[in-house]
């Protein structure tokens, strides 16, 4: 008993270093933050201070104006992902699975997958016009090629042995793909998920220097223009916040989708003690 | 472990110290920078750059070309850039969030106004009521359109839908293609739009505020105090190269070409005198103040800076009073 008790305090200050650990630096950053720019290290118009960043967040959220632009912004982000998802992963799922498709598209998928949304901004005007359509279009090529070439992948890496498996007890291809294939490719969707959101949110301020009047990216484009540099930072904090936010809960539904998985991590080998408690 | 965290910390320390003495060494080793746009209005530095005039006043001077407007001002912040030419809102946006910088000259006046298609058959700006018109936030060509429907009588805020865009071929497009109905614009688009035919400027903002500045020159506060006579020699050429590109403009607009790598010389040099622009450097009475009220009225600025933290005429004045 008493053996327990001193092998449970011996772990307490590890698990306490360990909780504190991931503070340390963002500390030591808003530290640095807040202290150059006030001793005239760096320049106030370049980087204002930690704190009065914080107060411009704060009075933009109290009047209103964050939380719209957000919100819009919001929008566009999950409308354009949407959007690409449900057109990138059939045809991701079908190319993998047919290799004379994939061959066929291959040379337009290299050709278009490197363009980067703002080169788009011309087209996406001329074709849809001025508001909402543009941007959201520009966020659906800005993750499209992402989720598609992801999805391709994981399809071609689904165990050829399973498949045959379900071939074998009488099931017909499609009840293959049902059943193994989709199941089997759970983990690395939601992967993608979190990837092409993460990708959304960049190509989000591209979109929204196509006439847009409301918005986190107009608001930084704005910002920008006028030497707010206050709102640029509370602008980037908030999609930092939302994507955390945002990535925060694929994991957990990961976690629950995926559960099987937790005993095949090769990072269990490598994470310390603690870590895994 | 615990010895690297520590090493990590004090790299994160003196991470913005390191980045100050960076600054300051960086804060000139080579020639004066000056910053341009890809624009008409900086024509006299590029005339004067390719006609070698800095190096006759006896200063070493590199003219940059820089995409954007407010990286012009950034890199004078960081000390990349020692002068700067952009339009005269962005000059005023950045003085008014207290970047040390005067306006020490201007380079043009006039230049932007209000392009429709012809086929809409629009012929004043009462007519843009309920309509849509494409301009960039907060941009001069924001300002003087505000300015301009209020004069008409229009509420900018009710009567019509602007539309925000991030550059002026984009704008144009949109107008082209009937996305909106106007675009707040500059020369030499407007002029090219109506030589293709499909467009007609449907007034030039000089209607409203004759001889308005468009672009200005910026020194910044610390080389305008170390380098007095270097400022005056580039001030005193960019009053040299305003004159030669106003009695040539024919070669102006094949130099504005070359460094532009767009448009037609003929477009250009039809664009870059009276009544669409005029090349100067004075610095009139009230006229930087004007614009700074327009842009607080519009709520672009908290408040407009004093006439002293906005504009340093000094060198300018020295250099015209030893001037016939």
């Amino acid at each position: 008993m008493s053996l327990e008790r001193t092998a449970a305090a011996s772990r307490r200050p590890a698990r306490f270093t360990f909780r504190w650990r991931r503070w340390v630096l963002l500390l030591a950053l808003a530290t640095v933050w807040e202290a150059a720019p006030r001793l005239g290290l760096l320049d106030p118009l370049l980087l204002p201070p930690l704190t009065r960043v914080l107060a411009r967040g704060w009075e933009l959220l109290a009047g209103g104006r964050l939380l719209g632009d957000l919100a819009a912004s919001a929008w566009r982000v999950l409308a354009g992902f949407a959007a690409a998802a449900l057109l990138a992963i059939p045809l991701g799922i079908a190319l993998g699975l047919y290799p004379a498709l994939e061959q066929l598209s291959a040379s337009l998928v290299s050709l278009l997958r490197p363009l980067s949304p703002p080169a788009w901004i011309p087209l996406a005007i001329l074709w849809f016009g001025i508001g909402d359509a543009p941007a959201l279009f520009i966020i659906f090529v800005g993750t499209f090629f992402s989720l598609l070439v992801g999805t391709l992948s994981a399809t071609k890496a689904v165990d050829a042995q399973l498949v045959k498996a379900a071939l074998t007890l009488g099931a017909s291809r499609w009840q293959a793909v049902q059943r193994v294939v989709l199941p089997s490719l759970v983990p690395d969707l939601l992967t993608q998920t979190r990837i092409g959101l993460g990708l959304a949110w960049m190509c989000v301020i591209a979109a929204e220097m196509v006439a847009v009047r409301r918005g986190i990216g107009f608001m930084m484009i704005e910002a920008r223009n006028l030497f707010r540099t206050e709102d640029v930072l509370v602008g980037m904090v908030t999609i930092g916040l939302v994507g955390l936010a945002m990535d925060g809960f694929l994991v957990r539904l990961e976690g629950r989708l995926c559960r099987w998985r937790a005993g095949l991590r090769a990072s269990r080998l490598y994470a310390p003690e603690e870590l895994q408690a | 472990m615990r010895l690297s965290r520590r090493k990590l910390l004090i790299a994160l320390a003196l991470a913005p110290v390191a980045t100050h003495l960076g600054c300051v060494a960086r804060s000139r080793s080579g020639p004066i920078a000056i910053g341009v746009r890809t624009s008409n209005c900086q024509a006299p530095f590029f005339v004067a750059d390719r006609q070698g005039l800095y190096a006759r006043a006896g200063v070493d001077v590199a003219v940059r070309l820089v995409p954007n407007n407010t990286e012009i001002i950034e890199a004078m912040q960081r000390g990349d850039l020692q002068m700067g030419s952009v339009p005269i809102t962005t000059a005023i946006a950045a003085i008014a969030r207290g970047a040390p910088l005067h306006i020490v000259a201007i380079t043009g006046r006039g230049s932007d106004g209000l392009l429709v298609r012809r086929e809409d058959g629009l012929t004043d700006l009462a007519g843009l009521k309920g309509r849509t018109i494409a301009t960039i936030r907060a941009s001069i060509l924001d300002v003087l359109l505000y300015d301009a429907l209020l004069q008409a009588g229009l509420d900018p805020e009710a009567d019509v839908e602007m539309v925000y865009m991030n550059n002026l071929g984009d704008m144009i497009s949109a107008l082209k293609t009937g996305q909106v109905e106007a675009t707040s614009n500059t020369e030499p688009f407007m002029t090219d739009a109506e030589r293709q035919g499909w467009g007609q400027i449907l007034t030039y903002y000089t209607a409203n505020w004759p001889d308005h500045p468009c672009c200005v020159v910026l020194a910044g506060d610390a080389f305008a105090r170390q380098e007095q006579q270097a400022l005056q020699a580039i001030l005193a050429t960019h009053c040299d190269a305003v004159a030669w590109a106003n009695e040539h403009p024919r070669e102006t607009a094949e130099i504005v070409v070359d460094y532009l790598q767009a448009f037609d010389p003929d477009l250009v040099a039809d664009t870059l005198v009276p009544p669409k622009m005029r090349l100067d450097y004075r610095l009139l009475e009230g006229e930087v103040e004007r614009m700074a009220g327009l842009m607080e009225a519009q709520g672009l600025i908290e408040q407009a800076p004093a006439s002293a933290r906005l504009v340093d005429e000094g060198p300018l004045q020295e250099i015209l009073r030893e001037r016939p």
